[in-house]
């Protein structure tokens, strides 16, 4: 039988590091993005209603007030999205590499494989 | 569990070993749409024109000029949204966000249009902000025009939405 867990190991943390670490690396660079267009908004909303065309205009202060707590909402939904396919990458990365090997080490020795496990979910 | 051991030739092994190696991985996000991103690029370079042509403010006089070009980038942007809405959502990434509902603070953000998929698939609440904002903004322009400082504030709403929708979808394609 053909099974090396030192190489098994190594190929764990190598998916491992690949898949969260672009992962970690594209959230982090968008909430850095995200952070800095939110707050920009923020400034421009205030700098129009304390000077601006907002100063006698209420109904569209409150449009664009509104408007950034919805663009909040979506930041945290598309950090969700995000972190959701991370998660994905990472699960699909570390089992291809456990099953691959297993499966090539029953391979070796012409047993049948065994195939992938599914990622479950509790009831609540 | 007991696994039955069969003996098969080369052949079969090989094939197998591949089938179950690549098949049956998981999906907690929704699959690429290539159509999709493609779309929200060239929208959003129309987009884009639009806010060059009155960044320096535009009178309400001058609204029929540019009547036109806000319809069809609403219609495109609402068209886009059903799209990414109508893409089918995996089914654990369903069960998923079913479960994450329950917690309040994932409620009030995932959920708060009674749609716990928010959070699954992101992008469509974020197109429908562009919707938003580029309708606000024609109707003001009709109304009263558009002064320099108010096309800046509508341009940053916009790009935060757009940056929302494609960082997620573009993120949406998988390494192979």
């Amino acid at each position: 039988m053909d099974f090396d867990t030192g190489k098994l190991v190594n190929d764990i943390i190598s998916a491992l590091k690949g898949s969260v670490g672009d992962g970690w690396s594209a959230i982090s660079g968008f909430a850095e993005k995200q952070a800095k267009m939110l707050a920009n908004q923020a400034a421009m909303i205030a700098q129009a209603r304390i000077s601006g065309s907002l100063k006698d205009d209420d109904d569209m202060f409150e449009f664009f007030t509104n408007q950034l707590k919805d663009h909040a909402t979506n930041f945290a939904r598309s950090v969700a999205t995000l972190t959701l396919l991370t998660i994905e990458q990472a699960w699909n990365a570390v089992v291809k590499v456990i099953w691959g090997a297993i499966n090539g080490a029953l391979a070796s020795v012409k047993i049948a494989g065994i195939p992938l496990p599914t990622f479950q979910i509790p009831q609540g | 569990m007991l696994q039955r051991v069969i003996w098969l030739p080369n052949m079969a092994i090989a094939v197998m070993f591949a089938l179950l190696v690549s098949a049956c991985t998981t999906q907690l996000a929704p699959t690429y749409d290539e159509s999709l991103v493609n779309q929200l690029t060239s929208a959003d370079k129309q987009t884009l024109t639009l806010f060059a042509s009155v960044s320096g403010g535009s009178e309400a006089a001058e609204y029929a000029k540019y009547s036109s070009k806000y319809d069809n980038l609403i219609g495109t942007f609402g068209a886009l949204k059903n799209q990414a809405q109508a893409r089918p959502t995996p089914p654990l990434a369903k069960k998923l966000a079913d479960q994450l509902s329950k917690f309040q603070i994932l409620k009030d953000i995932c959920g708060a249009e009674g749609d716990p998929g928010s959070c699954v698939n992101s992008s469509p609440s974020a197109i429908e902000e562009i919707v938003k904002t580029l309708s606000k903004m024609s109707e003001t322009h009709k109304e009263k025009g558009l002064k320099k400082d108010i096309v800046k504030l509508f341009k940053g709403g916009y790009e935060i939405s757009i940056n929302q929708a494609l960082t997620v979808e573009t993120a949406l394609k998988r390494p192979q």
